[in-house]
């Protein structure tokens, strides 16, 4: 966790999320304040592939969730529950964005996070045609 | 530390519009059709702007690919190399002759406190890669 970090954060809304909550549900519109930093707690992101196996893939204090479809969609595309009480710092896009053009260390933080996101996906990723070279 | 040129200031700031030759000169170079320009699991941090053509991003299973993406001119891959300190997570293959700008892992953070689109860019890409992916699973 990023001290430096969280304390940018902190200029975003306050929201507990008590345990057992849905933070928001696949399909939810995206709302004003769409992009969440744990302050406290743990979450889980929940997807449910085309074959029905589900993933849980789970965020704790000093991570960052929600800013894959609140940048790129009008809606959620996965699933959030908060799996213990949860403490989050909830930001709008556009405040977001416009803290990433000015701050060096929330871009690599923002950056990392979707990367190691990507990873996790990539790796579940399994069908996909293949091709020989 | 990268040597901050003009070329690369100009390039920061205007993208391909602000292409000199000298500056393809020195960062381009070409790759025919279905050729590994970066193969999983290698160490290295360079990172390519598509210049012209297009690339599968790939993951081998024994002797095939699984395809987990495409992408073409504009875009930018190897990045995910700065950000973390890991390996390659995955190949990158041309699907047409293609041809790329490199740099290192230091010029291209120059790039990116140069303007802010650089951020933007690569935040809003990961994120298509990101929901394209959740449409796939």
């Amino acid at each position: 966790m990023d001290l430096r970090i969280e304390h940018l954060f902190k200029n975003g809304k306050e929201i507990l999320f008590e345990r057992g909550t849905n933070i928001y549900k696949k399909n939810d519109n995206i709302k004003d304040n769409a992009i969440y930093y744990i302050k406290e707690g743990l979450i889980t992101l929940r997807i449910i592939k085309k074959n029905g196996d589900k993933i849980k893939v789970y965020r704790q204090r000093g991570d960052l969730f929600g800013l894959e479809d609140a940048i790129t969609m009008d809606y959620r595309f996965l699933e959030a529950v908060a799996e213990e009480n949860t403490i989050v710092y909830a930001w709008a896009k556009t405040d977001f964005i416009l803290n990433t053009s000015i701050n060096w260390e929330l871009s690599l933080y923002a950056i990392r996070s979707l990367s190691s996101f990507l990873r996790i996906l990539n790796s579940e990723f399994l069908d996909q045609k293949t091709f020989t070279l | 530390m990268a040597k901050i040129t003009e070329d690369l200031i100009k390039f920061g700031f205007e993208g391909e519009g602000g292409l000199t030759e000298e500056f393809i000169k020195r960062y381009s170079l070409s790759f025919p059709k279905n050729k590994i320009v970066i193969q999983e699991g290698e160490r290295s941090s360079d990172v390519y702007y598509i210049l012209e053509g297009a690339v599968y991003v790939a993951k081998k299973l024994h002797d095939t690919f699984k395809i987990l993406t495409f992408l073409d001119k504009g875009d930018i891959f190897g990045e995910m190399g700065v950000f973390e300190e890991t390996t390659r997570s995955a190949t990158i293959i041309t699907k047409t002759d293609s041809t790329f700008l490199k740099f290192t892992k230091d010029e291209f953070i120059e790039i990116l406190k140069i303007h802010p689109r650089w951020i933007d860019k690569i935040i809003t890409d990961m994120s298509e890669r990101i929901v394209q992916m959740l449409q796939k699973l």
